[in-house]
């Protein structure tokens, strides 16, 4: 099915859109999830949780990226979670990436946040959509999807060498684009 | 900011971003085939040069083995290799020989010390060019027509064949600059040639002569052909009455260079240095014939001989 049919569902306040969309996108959310929670039973909640959000927020929304939309809230409460299960243990993922992000950041002794996430949200978009396109969607594979460089590899065919080194690439770039911006992080 | 924070932030990245990187395409694997068969083609070019630079240097190698073989037998089979039969000229054959010549020089030198090789066409070949035309056929290329246009078979092919051989084997000559044996210390007094006369000195003309009946009783020598670097005294009005010759005034000087070019013209290989001294290589066959000047007198000798 469609995502504009089953958003259509949504909209008629139908229960079978919820049956739809954990058909087509169910997997996936999963695994976004488990990237993030490495925990299944946390993941499904994490996915129950988005697929009850969502049929609270449709309507009045009708988002263009269907899955885009639902993956944000999978994130979004795979995170919160996180946060609430791993405040004294952190995952090792979690701790990976954030390291590795944090080369992007200009200042990284400045803790000031002055820029809200959205607005950082709008300029690292801005950044990606200069970049070629293979290059931007390991990115985002890696840093929004949250996958192991093994899967990246698989995924694109290319050797995890490769993968870490389009990455380093990108982050690189990514500060020299904040810098430029002058953009105080 | 920490890591973690801006993690987060990825987030609220575009949609598109986000939907772009749902399902990935494979990385486009750049095996191009343009490049891939450019780079073959170039390792052919590559191979190609390197295989004709090869073979042209073994084939100079090869030369230069080979011509001094060429001197002892007096043939030049390989000059006559080269040559077609239809597009032989005498400039051509010339050239030819000469490079071989120029190769071997040295080694020349080390087995006959006062001789040395050199090609060069007869006075007979030049005048033929002379006389006939500019376009540097020679004797050999008429002779070649001549036979061509009688027609007479296999024994005209074969007889042009011997013909060729042999105009070829005289294109090479064995060139003579001194004396073949030791000198006496003999002093000799030549006298000044008459007019429309010319004369050998003493030790050129037995130099000539030894040689000439070596050619004769030797039969790998038969087609061998010694040629003589001489040193050519022209001797005429001006400063008649000296023992020199008269190249030692402006109007001499003239005079030597008008004869210089009319010997040339002739086809003698005749050289002019700077203090209006004639040289030039000559046969015996063409001392012999040396068609001489009515105004002046000529005496040949080797350089050294006085």
């Amino acid at each position: 099915m469609e995502d504009n049919e089953i958003i259509e569902l949504y909209w008629k306040r139908s229960q079978r859109a919820i049956v739809e969309t954990d058909g087509k996108y169910g997997g996936r959310l999963q695994t976004l999830s488990m990237n993030i929670l490495h925990d299944r039973q946390d993941a499904e909640e994490c996915v129950n949780d988005t697929y009850h959000a969502t049929w609270n927020t449709l309507p009045p929304e009708r988002p263009n990226y269907f899955f885009a939309y639902l993956a944000k809230l999978a994130r979004n409460f795979s995170f919160g979670k996180y946060d609430y299960y791993h405040a004294q243990k952190r995952c090792v993922t979690v701790v990976e990436l954030s390291d590795e992000i944090e080369n992007c950041i200009p200042s990284p002794d400045d803790l000031e946040q002055k820029l809200d996430s959205r607005e950082i949200g709008r300029i690292i978009s801005e950044f990606l959509y200069k970049q070629p396109t293979e290059m931007r969607t390991v990115f985002v594979r890696r840093y929004w999807y949250m996958d192991s460089i093994k899967d990246i590899a698989d995924m694109f065919q290319i050797s995890e060498s490769k993968v870490k080194s389009i990455l380093f690439r990108m982050r690189n770039k990514l500060r020299e684009h904040l810098e430029k911006e002058d953009i105080h992080l | 900011m920490r890591g973690k924070d801006l993690l987060e932030c990825m987030e609220h990245i575009d949609d598109a971003l986000v939907e772009e990187a749902l399902e990935p395409a494979a990385f486009p694997h750049r095996t191009n085939k343009i490049t891939k068969w450019g780079m073959a083609a170039a390792c052919v070019v590559v191979i190609g040069i390197s295989a004709t630079a090869f073979w042209s240097h073994q084939n100079v190698k090869e030369d230069r083995t080979a011509s001094p073989m060429a001197m002892d037998t007096a043939g030049s089979d390989n000059s006559a290799d080269s040559l077609s039969e239809d597009s032989l000229t005498a400039g051509a054959v010339a050239e030819n020989t000469q490079a071989d010549v120029d190769d071997m020089g040295g080694s020349v030198n080390d087995i006959s010390a006062p001789s040395d090789v050199c090609a060069l066409p007869t006075a007979e070949e030049y005048s033929g060019a002379g006389s006939g035309s500019d376009s540097g056929d020679g004797a050999v290329s008429q002779d070649s027509a001549a036979d061509a246009a009688s027609g007479t078979g296999n024994t005209a092919v074969i007889d042009r064949e011997e013909k060729l051989e042999k105009e070829t084997a005289k294109l090479a000559y064995t060139v003579i600059s001194d004396y073949y044996g030791e000198k006496d210390g003999s002093v000799y007094d030549y006298p000044v040639p008459e007019k429309g006369k010319f004369f050998c000195y003493h030790y050129l003309q037995e130099t000539m002569e030894y040689y000439d009946k070596r050619g004769n009783t030797t039969e790998s020598t038969e087609t061998f052909v010694y040629a003589y670097d001489v040193v050519i005294d022209i001797y005429g009005d001006i400063e008649k009455e000296g023992s020199r010759g008269i190249g030692h005034s402006s109007v001499g000087s003239e005079k030597i260079e008008q004869e210089y070019m009319r010997l040339t013209e002739l086809g003698y290989t005749v050289r002019l240095s700077e203090d209006f001294q004639l040289s030039g290589t000559f046969t015996k066959e063409e001392l012999d014939a040396f068609q001489a000047s009515p105004e002046y007198g000529y005496t040949f000798r080797f350089a050294d001989e006085y």
